[in-house]
């Protein structure tokens, strides 16, 4: 876990295709098949969350233009290497592919982290852990 | 936040059965239902000409065998796996004892042990989308 964040409000309606989210609770895997089916592209990109609760499971492919601000990136088991996996190949099959995107205050439950090698160095690196 | 999406509600009978034949099996949905019934791993199942949908990565543990089945559409097997970083996981699909029989996977990714990993990279030929 990281750093701490008040729990936002509970579910409610969402528009999957909203350039925004504040104070949501929504797993990433319905987002991103109502945003597909919606006509959003294969990928979840442009969009900025803000004190959302974030569920999987699910793996998340950061791409380019990603930030987090503030973000709790769920249970670690004491070390962020817990939640990270490295592609063997160059895509990611199976991840949820996300960019141009910010996540502020958000917290995140049973979400794996996936990116290209940097990212995830520099996570392991600047995510402080609690547990 | 305006239109409504979307509610998943999730068949918890799902859950109970241990045999799925010729089903579209949407993988988020079907742990989910696992999950409800208080079972944090799929264990002891065989899926059988089933539609295997994503986006997910499969944690294959203990005894996961696949036998005639196309993995995906990609041109490198590799695209399919994923290597963890840490001692543990999150975020991913725990399978243990379950055996997959002519099943096609779309949209799913592949992790668990290295040796599982190396023995699907090694093992399995996959050519855009032909049957592995």
């Amino acid at each position: 876990m990281t750093d701490q964040t008040p729990p936002p409000a509970a579910r409610k309606p969402m528009d999957p295709l909203a350039k925004t989210f504040s104070g949501g609770r929504f797993a990433l895997f319905d987002l991103y098949r109502a945003s597909v089916q919606a006509g959003g592209g294969i990928m979840i990109d442009g969009r900025a969350f803000t004190d959302c609760v974030i569920e999987g499971p699910a793996l998340m492919l950061v791409l380019e233009g990603v930030h987090f601000a503030s973000t709790n990136f769920g249970k670690t088991g004491g070390n962020m290497r817990n939640m990270l996996f490295q592609p063997m190949g160059d895509v990611g099959i199976g991840a949820i592919p996300v960019r141009n995107c910010t996540f502020t205050r958000c917290t995140f439950e049973a979400i794996g982290i996936t990116g290209n090698e940097t990212f995830l160095q520099d996570l392991i690196r600047q995510v402080p852990t609690v547990d | 936040m305006t239109d409504a999406a979307p509610t998943l509600t999730f068949d918890t009978t799902l859950a109970e059965r241990t045999a799925y034949e010729k089903e579209a099996i949407w993988l988020p949905a079907f742990v989910m239902s696992h999950m409800q019934a208080g079972k944090n791993l799929i264990d002891g199942k065989t899926f059988t000409d089933c539609l295997i949908e994503g986006p997910a990565v499969l944690f294959a543990t203990d005894n996961v065998n696949f036998e005639g089945c196309n993995m995906g559409v990609t041109d490198d097997g590799r695209n399919l796996l994923l290597q963890t970083v840490g001692s543990k996981v999150t975020g991913v699909i725990p399978f243990a004892n379950t055996r997959f029989v002519r099943c096609r996977f779309v949209g799913v990714g592949f992790t668990g042990h290295p040796d599982f990993l190396k023995q699907i990279a090694e093992n399995l030929q996959i050519n855009s989308g032909d049957k592995a």
